[in-house]
């Protein structure tokens, strides 16, 4: 038996076409609402290299890579993502009153897509079950305080599971029972009805049918408007994810040599410095917001949300697309509403990221999230001059004297008194010291001990010294991007001068933005972090180290590790047994000082810091190896506070106190 | 209100001091705006906001360095319009015939008020202010830490030892102003850029004669023996030499 | 012989050292002629060091007014055909002695370090460097207090100034003293700073604050104490608390980070107090005590009282 007759006179595809007329009405038009809200983002000519957004495209969506990262949800997820893909077109079948059945059977195709059916049917079950239990059962941490939508979604969907699978079995049972031995799952349904009355069973069916199509009239109304939107909003995100290395920003306008266009050509008259409306973003920018699935990985691995601030990564995003709804008759008239993008994120969220892009890197659906926080403080730091004061020492010391601690820019090279080292001659490497290594007296250490292990394996290098700026990262990463580019622009001058084109430096954030950022300023080098240069060293054996004894643990800094895709090379260098912490590689837990956070205040109860000094104490280890000044600078500080007095090394002074002298 | 503000370039202090034959050597000097007179402008700025008028910087300089791109920060926090005088003698050491030249183009501004910052950072003669005040033929005052403005009277809130003496004046009167009279905003910087529009009125001078005292003779203070750790027997011995230290080489007890 | 004009400033307690100091180096110049400008200041002007004092004494002069006190000192000059005119470098100094240097068209020293009949040193670049002069012409300074011997004490003529006193049209209306105790940071010739050395914020309390009283001290702090709250953010010195530039800087129990001494670098001295001894302070500071900070702070400021 099947549904397929009148109700009260009225014929069953009737009822269903006006049902679906309003649920597919209700969605197209949803559907067009966020599109219109999109469209009012600010281009992203993103609609290039098709072969590879079609392979990343199947990869990352389809095959569901990132999101099986997360065992338990992440496969109980794509269970439900293929269940569905192989049941939909049952829809078709069953809103045609078995049209679609009865065509596949003239051409024998019919069983094996029964069979297909029901494995999808079963996929979602087995999906749905194992999240109900995650949900319900194990309840972790971070679901605490999720709405009740979550398990009612999950007990909807598997309704509409339920629901087929009788319909399924109601259509064996009739004058002769039949049982379709190409839908395993509607046999075992159909075996359970058979001993039932025909009127009962004839009722059940139609309820389920109704209740199925209900429930999935339903779903189209309720997809764009949840968070549900991530169904059709990841197609998007994914196709055209982020090409870009990981971390760069952009300048503030590109010639068509996609250069950065100089700061004094610059058409302030029709360039917006930075978000603050909502359609500041591009529109890859606002797809973000309905692509999100709340899963909450970023806010689980963001050290900001972990150290209290009021920084959650998922709320920035989810923010973008309720900001979209709340305001939308306004923006769609092309007028601002009073509350602006910098209101909703609030600027204490926005000044504690510390580009860790850890978010980034945990988001299954390719969701940029920082670039949200940089653009919203480019705007606080150039337009609206609203920032916090500590930054302004910073902008000021950068400025005149090129370091952020405003010490005499003729003393930058006074680290290296004694060394015998070229200074701004022409030589096979140069190496770019960074700020810390040349000013601050920890960090000296470290750039004395490279320039000795470089010198000890016979390698030709040479300093820029006076003629060294700040790579600029600080004043990029806190949006104040015409400093930025004032320091771009001088270094690569220096750096062309002297006819540079392989560069060695100690710090990660000099390895980023000059290895990958001042591309668009004129400057094409080779950048190597000096733990890459000193583990292919070691490994060439022209540096003859030892393992070193103590127990160590190594931290990798965010800019190396994620962001700069290197996890290898420091533990190559160091050698020996290290101690890894849980949070280690491209997981590796912020030490807060990026961002130009290192330079910002923080409450004493929120050091993210003290949370990776903990979790580095924990190992037992006693040295943490650590290859960034910023890192030395944390962790050495975080420690002190939990009143840890482990030491933190440097990569390089670790080798040099293992160095074998030469025979 | 007509404002007019002073502003002296300076040498960055961290720049590297090197004295050759008894003189300093000022050609790898980079320069900035003296940080006193960052709180007249700013001052200058907010009584204009409040009441109305025009702020009208004036900065004397020699005609070697460049110095427009901080002209342009003070120019972006609310100023008007910029005169630069350009002087090839040009020296901070000058009070004297600085104040005589600078009066001179205050003069014609008609100005109500007149401010500038109480002392240079670099010779801290603290004697320009009250020079172009004489010059000028209006009463002054100086090392304010706190000015407010109603109607049209000031009251200036004058730094004093171990107090404030708070003055009333009708203008027109020269101020100088004292460190954190108020906090200097930070331009945007969008605001910086687009003042590139306004170009200054840049003016070329002859040298000035004046009753200015030449220095003859630079010299490094005595090298502080550097970073020296006091050794003793124990507390007693060791807070001795350090008093002792303090006192005759330091001087500061 | 030429002639001095000597300007001398009363306190609660008669002329101020500072103006004694300036009348011992006048005295090396030539004649001396002292003057006292005040309301009720007669009998505080007949101690100024000088073979002769005039007195300027007027309700109308209660106050320092540039524009008066200008006046007189010009017509005092004017009447005596001196050819210098000295003060001490005070507040009061340093504002008028320019003013008086512009009327009479004379050249100007301010905030000398050392003054004699062989030449004049000033402080420039702030105090990095030391500029000598002989002025030949006619001169006004203000000479900064040191270890000058005083003057001889008073034994000469009195004379009551004659001249006219002009209008001003500034009106002081009042005068507000700033409690002791409370010496803003930035403007402090002595700051005494405590960090995370000190080990609770009792102690701070106990050791900082005493020391900075005795020494007539600002107290300050480094961020790491202001961060565990022990003291309010007003003290932190430091890249993001206050830029300092005192002539001394006592940093006690302070290790001295980056950040830190980007705040108090500018110290004319700095002298540190910490047990260990490759604490980073040690390489700014000039004098250095490697010790227990418990046991040295004390018997410094006993020390200290004694003087």
């Amino acid at each position: 038996m099947n549904p397929f007759h009148d109700y009260y006179g009225i014929e069953w595809y009737l009822i269903l076409l006006a049902w679906s007329a309003i649920a597919l009405g209700s969605h197209f038009y949803q559907v067009g609402f966020v599109v219109r809200l999109i469209r009012l983002g600010k281009d992203d000519d993103r609609f290039n290299s098709w072969k590879q957004r079609l392979t990343e495209f199947l990869r990352d969506w389809l095959g569901q890579r990132k999101v099986v990262q997360d065992k338990v949800a992440g496969y109980a997820h794509a269970l439900i993502f293929w269940g569905f893909l192989l049941l939909m077109s049952d829809i078709v079948d069953l809103g045609t009153g078995g049209l679609l059945q009865a065509f596949l059977s003239n051409i024998q195709l019919d069983g094996i897509w029964n069979l297909i059916v029901d494995l999808g049917y079963a996929m979602a079950t087995i999906g749905i079950l194992i999240a109900l239990y995650r949900r319900i059962i194990i309840r972790p941490a971070k679901l605490k305080g999720a709405s009740i939508e979550g398990p009612l979604i999950l007990l909807a969907i598997l309704g509409i599971v339920l629901t087929a699978f009788i319909v399924e079995a109601g259509n064996m049972i009739g004058e002769e029972t039949k049982y379709n031995r190409w839908e395993p799952i509607g046999v075992l349904f159909a075996k359970q009805m058979d001993g039932m009355d025909h009127a009962t069973i004839a009722r059940m069916v139609d309820i389920s049918y109704w209740i199925h199509m209900i429930l999935i009239g339903g779903f189209l109304i309720e997809i764009p408007q949840t968070k549900h939107s991530h169904i059709i909003g990841t197609i998007p995100n994914v196709m055209f994810q982020d090409h870009e290395p990981m971390g760069t920003m952009i300048p503030l306008q590109t010639n068509e040599n996609n250069e950065a266009v100089k700061t004094d050509d610059l058409d302030f008259d029709n360039l917006t410095l930075g978000v603050n409306k909502f359609a500041d973003f591009t529109w890859r920018q606002l797809s973000d917001g309905w692509a999100c699935t709340a899963c909450a990985r970023c806010q689980d691995v963001c050290p900001a949300y972990k150290s209290g601030k009021t920084l959650n990564p998922m709320q920035i995003v989810l923010d973008v697309k309720d900001y979209g709804r709340e305001h939308s008759s306004l923006l769609l008239a092309g007028d601002e509403p009073k509350e602006s993008i910098i209101d909703r994120f609030t600027p204490d969220a926005i000044w504690a990221c510390t580009t860790c892009y850890a978010c980034v890197e945990a988001c299954p659906v390719h969701i940029e999230h920082v670039p949200k926080l940089t653009d919203a403080r480019r705007h606080l730091v150039m337009e609206a001059a609203d920032f916090p004061e500590e930054l302004q020492n910073l902008f000021n010391n950068l400025e005149r004297n090129s370091n952020p601690w405003g010490f005499g820019a003729h003393t930058r090279a006074d680290w290296a008194e004694g060394l015998d080292l070229k200074i701004g001659e022409p030589a096979e490497y140069l190496f770019f010291v960074g700020c810390a290594g040349s000013f601050d007296d920890r960090n000296k250490k470290v750039s004395r001990a490279t320039a000795k292990l470089l010198k000890e394996a016979g390698v030709d290098f040479s300093i820029l010294g006076e003629m060294e700026t700040c790579n600029g990262d600080p004043a990029r990463r806190a949006g104040n991007e015409f400093l930025f580019q004032m320091l771009a622009e001088t270094n690569v001058d220096n750096l062309n001068s002297v006819g540079t084109l392989k560069i060695i430096t100690a710090c990660p954030h000099c390895f980023h933005t000059i290895g990958k950022e001042y591309e668009k300023y004129g400057g094409k080098y080779e950048v190597y972090h000096h733990s890459q240069v000193l583990n292919k060293l070691r490994q060439e054996e022209k540096l003859k180290i030892r393992d070193f004894e103590d127990k160590v643990t190594f931290h990798d800094p965010c800019y190396l590790g994620r962001i700069g895709g290197e996890t290898e090379a420091p533990r190559g260098a160091l050698g020996g047994d290290l101690i890894e912490m849980e949070r280690h590689g491209t997981n590796s837990f912020c030490c807060g000082g990026g961002g130009a956070r290192i330079w910002m205040e923080e409450d004493a109860d929120k050091r993210v810091n003290e949370i990776r000094a903990k979790e580095a104490s924990k190992t037992g280890a006693d040295c943490v190896a650590v290859g960034c000044p910023f890192c030395m600078t944390m962790m050495s500080d975080g420690l002190k506070s939990i009143g840890d007095d482990k030491q933190v090394k440097d990569i390089s002074e670790i080798m040099l106190e293992n160095l074998e002298a030469k025979t | 209100m007509n404002i007019v503000v002073l502003i002296k370039m300076v040498p960055d202090t961290e720049s590297r001091l090197e004295i050759i034959d008894g003189k300093v050597k000022e050609d790898r000097f980079k320069y900035m705006v003296n940080p006193y007179d960052e709180f007249a402008v700013e001052q200058a700025v907010q009584f204009k906001e409040a009441i109305g008028g025009k702020v009208t910087l004036i900065s004397l300089f020699s005609d070697n360095a460049s110095i427009d791109t901080d002209l342009r920060k003070m120019m972006a926090i609310g100023a008007d319009e910029t005169i630069v005088l350009r002087q090839q003698e040009y020296s901070g050491n000058k009070p004297s015939s600085n104040a005589r030249i600078l009066s001179e183009t205050v003069k014609e501004l008609d100005a109500d008020l007149i401010m500038c910052g109480v002392q240079g950072i670099d010779y801290y003669q603290a004697a320009t202010g009250p020079m172009i005040a004489h010059f000028l033929g209006v009463p002054h005052i100086s090392g304010v830490t706190n000015l407010k403005l109603s109607g049209d009277k000031l009251t200036a809130s004058r730094q004093i030892e171990g107090g404030l003496q708070i003055i009333e004046t009708p203008t027109p009167v020269l101020i100088t102003c004292q460190k954190d009279m108020t906090k200097v905003r930070f331009p945007a910087l969008k605001d910086i850029m687009m003042s590139k529009r306004k170009p200054f009125d840049n003016r070329t001078l002859g040298s000035e004669a004046g009753n200015d005292v030449q220095t003859t003779e630079c010299s490094l203070p005595p090298a502080r023996g550097g970073g020296v750790i006091l050794e003793g027997e124990g507390p007693e011995e060791k807070v001795d030499k350090l008093i002792e230290k303090l006192r005759m080489e330091a001087k500061v007890l | 012989m030429s002639t001095v004009v000597l300007v001398g400033e009363t306190d609660g307690n008669g002329i101020k050292d500072v103006s004694q100091q300036v009348a011992g180096v006048a005295a090396g110049m030539g004649e001396v002629i002292g003057l006292v400008i005040g309301k009720n200041v007669a009998e505080s002007a007949m101690k100024l060091a000088a073979g002769k004092v005039v007195i300027a004494d007027d309700e109308g002069l209660e106050y320092y007014d540039p524009v008066k006190y200008a006046s007189i000192v010009s017509q005092v000059v004017q009447k005596s055909d001196a050819t210098k005119v000295l003060m001490g470098a005070t507040t009061m100094g340093k504002d008028l002695g320019p003013r008086v240097a512009a009327e009479l068209g004379w050249g100007y020293l301010g905030d000398c370090l050392e003054a004699s009949s062989e030449g004049f040193v000033r402080p420039d670049f702030a105090g990095k460097v030391l500029a000598r002069s002989k002025p030949e012409g006619p001169l006004v300074a203000s000479i900064r207090n040191n270890a000058y011997p005083m003057g001889e004490s008073w034994s000469g003529s009195v004379e009551n100034f004659s001249g006219n006193i002009p209008d001003s049209t500034l009106n002081t209306i009042s005068i507000e003293k700033i409690g002791k105790g409370t010496i803003e940071l930035t403007e402090a010739n002595i700051i005494v700073s405590g960090g995370r050395g000190l080990e609770s914020p009792e102690n701070y309390e106990t050791l900082i604050r005493p020391l900075a009283a005795t020494m007539g001290a600002a107290a300050g702090a480094s961020r790491a104490i202001v961060d565990a709250g022990w003291v309010p953010h007003s003290h932190q010195v430091g890249q993001t608390g206050k830029t300092v530039t005192p002539d001394l800087y006592l940093a006690i129990g302070i290790s001295g980070a980056i950040q830190h001494l980007g705040g108090m670098s500018g110290s004319k001295f700095i002298a540190a107090i910490n047990k260990d001894p490759e604490a980073p302070i040690f390489k700014v500071a000039d004098y250095g005590i490697v010790g227990d900070l418990f046991e040295i702070v004390p018997v410094l400021k006993t020390k200290l009282e004694k003087l």
